[in-house]
């Protein structure tokens, strides 16, 4: 028996090595989807084009106009048409993705001005980033404010303290016999000359309801090590359900099945034979992504790792045999791939690997719970950026391994009906 | 006569509602090449298949088991294209169960055989289609199988390699093997020890093809036009052959008209035509076992 599925091993790698297209797609699909989704599918917007239209005239106003230049995320652009109706057009024609207005009056003391914050909806990720970057560029400038505002507040209060301290010498005086008033008039005058009791003006000041921001695990907030964990599941999952299918379906095709079934081979063996060579596929592709992305992207495994490969190796188990399930209906490796996409890439959608699980409609999200790769995001992401153990992922790692036994199960009964 | 190698008893075979072959028997002993001789859609692939263990019958039975002892070469090209001639040889002698050292020296021992050694490490997508059966036969009959099924082996190989394949298959059975083949070419049953005439999934007889031909209850003629009256058109020839008295069918061939004739006495030559005796051939066995020339007179 060993020998027969050996023999067949074997005879897989070869062919594996000898279709160049089949290597260069087991080494540079991966390597092609890391960058993609390391570099090029990076949610985070470096530079945002902003349009910065200052009316306000004002001291704050031009501190303000200051910051959003000097912040290093902003690319600011000037409007040839510094205007509203300007700031539409930009948008319309795509030139800008956010518009910060500094009205006619902002700044102005005692007007209730308030600066406008426009943002590009139809960029959905570059509004987001707009709407989280304008809180840091603002930043600087509002500590700023608030020491000016302080300030003002204090000599404010002086001056009006000074002017009641008058009104209220000069009461004093007109109740006293006159002969008195140039005596009293002096001792008061010496008491103002003293000094002012001093007031903390911090002390009564709002406290700042700005909270301090800190973010654990991805402090950059860098896409690559969100996607990246999930992107090994990707990989493994897309290369070891297709190979597999595409294995089987070709020996189809060529008509060797029929040469194979006639032979002492049992279903079990062909099976175990046409698999083996893909588990390594699998295996390989996985380190790969691994190293490749740990190294292009200074990333650090948090976790076990070998728990880690553990858990990957019941999805790789899972994917074979969707893979060899999906040859029991392909009749031709077209099919097979068009096959291997639809049912890779609905997974990976719908997965919380690139999009929240939560953001999904509940019905979605019911659907997502049915897919194997769906139970596999989780523990990618927690293993890799969090560190988490079994203790907190044993659901997911469980049925996970029921995936790979009901699947691997079912694809053998089948793969067994059809060649009988 | 010895036990059969191969036989196949009350065998049927249904796809859906389909019949593609039914109720056949048909044993093959050690020693003897049998050929299984029809057109297109009559069920040689089936049959061979069947008989090869590749499909289970709807009916009947095949004994002994087929899968593992028999050596089987299916109707296309079913080696590995992207593997050299050694390594397909090599895989499938040891999926058979040999060993290294049985396989690399039965392995080198047929190359030689068939001619093919000096190609061993020539890719097979890369042979010619006679080449490439000589390899598909020694890749079935590398673990010595006491059966060797071959469902058509020579269909688009040039002549030559089809007279070169047919030699190969005529050692195998000198050797002890039984060989049952499938060709839709009548003329490669003279290859054969036995024929079975196959149509429509029924084995309408099995024979050797002297005696299937002597079988036929007609005589065969030959109509043709004399010189010089001048050479007719084709279609007037045949309604001529028709007109005769006691025609079952003609058929145009070459210059003139086959005719196949019932009766004791023979009609004499039309006026400005040849009209003489020829050796019947297998072919015309055929038509009327398959009662195919019939319906070509009706149509």
């Amino acid at each position: 028996m060993l020998q027969r599925i050996f023999a067949l091993a074997r005879k897989e790698f070869i062919q594996i090595r000898r279709d160049k297209r089949t290597l260069a797609m087991m080494i540079f699909i991966p390597l092609l989807w890391l960058v993609l989704f390391g570099y090029a599918f990076s949610f985070d917007i470096d530079d945002l084009s902003v349009a910065l239209v200052d009316l306000s005239g004002t001291e704050t106003g031009a501190k303000v106009a200051s910051a959003i230049r000097e912040y290093e995320r902003f690319d600011v652009i000037d409007l040839a048409d510094a205007t509203e109706a300007g700031i539409d057009d930009a948008f319309y024609r795509n030139q800008i993705k956010m518009a910060i207005f500094l009205p006619p009056g902002f700044g102005e003391a005692g007007s209730d001005v308030q600066m406008q914050v426009l943002l590009d909806g139809s960029d959905l990720f570059a509004a987001q980033t707009g709407a989280r970057l304008i809180q840091s560029a603002m930043e600087p400038v509002q500590a700023d404010m608030r020491l000016e505002a302080t300030e003002r507040f204090r000599e404010e209060l002086t001056s009006q303290l000074k002017a009641q301290a008058e009104v209220r010498t000069q009461a004093l005086l007109e109740q006293v016999p006159p002969q008195l008033q140039p005596q009293l008039g002096q001792a008061l005058a010496a008491a103002t000359q003293a000094p002012a009791p001093s007031i903390d003006l911090g002390a009564i000041a709002p406290t700042p309801t700005a909270p301090e921001l800190t973010i654990l695990y991805n402090p950059d907030l860098k896409s690559a090590p969100v996607m990246i964990p999930g992107l090994l599941g990707m990989v493994v999952m897309f290369m070891t359900t297709l190979m597999t299918a595409m294995g089987v379906v070709r020996e189809r095709e060529h008509g060797t099945m029929e040469q194979l079934v006639v032979t002492p081979i049992r279903p079990f063996e062909l099976m175990i034979g046409k698999i083996i060579p893909y588990f390594f596929v699998g295996v390989l592709d996985f380190a790969l992504v691994y190293f490749a992305g740990v190294y292009l992207f200074d990333l650090t495994f948090a976790g076990n790792l070998p728990l880690f490969m553990g858990l990957s190796l019941l999805l790789v188990f899972t994917t074979l045999g969707l893979g060899l399930l999906l040859s029991t209906v392909a009749q031709n490796q077209q099919q097979a791939m068009q096959l291997a996409m639809m049912i890779v890439m609905p997974q990976v959608l719908v997965s919380g690997m690139i999009f929240p699980l939560t953001s999904l409609p509940k019905v979605i999200q019911y659907i997502a719970y049915l897919f194997p790769f769906t139970h596999y995001v989780p523990i990618a992401k927690g293993m890799f950026i969090k560190g988490q153990d079994l203790s907190l992922l044993w659901v997911p790692a469980t049925v996970l391994a029921f995936y790979s036994v009901a699947v691997v199960t079912v694809a053998s009964l089948r793969f067994r009906k059809r060649l009988g | 006569m010895s036990s059969p190698a191969i036989e196949l008893i009350g065998v049927s075979k249904h796809f859906g509602a389909i019949s593609a072959v039914s109720s056949i028997d048909l044993a093959v002993h050690p020693g003897e090449l049998v050929g299984l001789v029809g057109p297109d859609g009559a069920g040689k692939t089936t049959l061979a298949r069947l008989a090869a263990g590749a499909l289970a019958p709807s009916e009947g039975r095949v004994e002994p088991e087929s899968r593992g002892r028999v050596g089987y070469l299916s109707g296309r090209f079913s080696l590995y294209p992207d593997l050299t001639v050694w390594e397909n040889l090599h895989f499938f002698a040891q999926v058979y169960g040999m060993t290294r050292t049985e396989a690399a020296a039965e392995g080198s021992r047929l190359l030689q055989w068939v001619g093919l050694d000096s190609f061993r490490d020539r890719l097979a997508g890369a042979l010619s289609g006679g080449m490439r059966q000589k390899l598909a036969l020694v890749c079935a009959v590398v673990h010595h199988p006491p059966t060797l099924i071959l469902d058509e082996p020579t269909t688009a190989v040039d002549p030559i390699a089809r007279a070169e394949f047919w030699r190969l298959l005529q050692e195998q059975a000198r050797h002890g093997k039984a060989v049952l083949v499938t060709t839709p070419y009548l003329d490669e049953a003279s290859y054969c020890d036995r024929v079975g005439l196959l149509h429509r999934g029924k084995l309408l007889a099995v024979g050797q093809a002297t005696d299937l031909t002597q079988r036929l209850p007609y005589q065969m003629m030959m109509l043709t036009a004399q010189e010089a009256g001048g050479r007719p058109r084709r279609g007037e020839l045949v309604a001529v052959a028709e007109s005769l008295p006691g025609v079952v069918w003609t058929q145009p061939l070459g210059t003139g008209v086959r005719i196949a004739l019932k009766g004791d006495r023979l009609p004499d030559s039309p006026a400005g035509y040849g009209l003489a005796p020829v050796a019947s051939t297998l072919e015309d066995a055929y038509l009327w076992l398959s009662d195919y020339a019939a319906e070509v007179m009706k149509r």
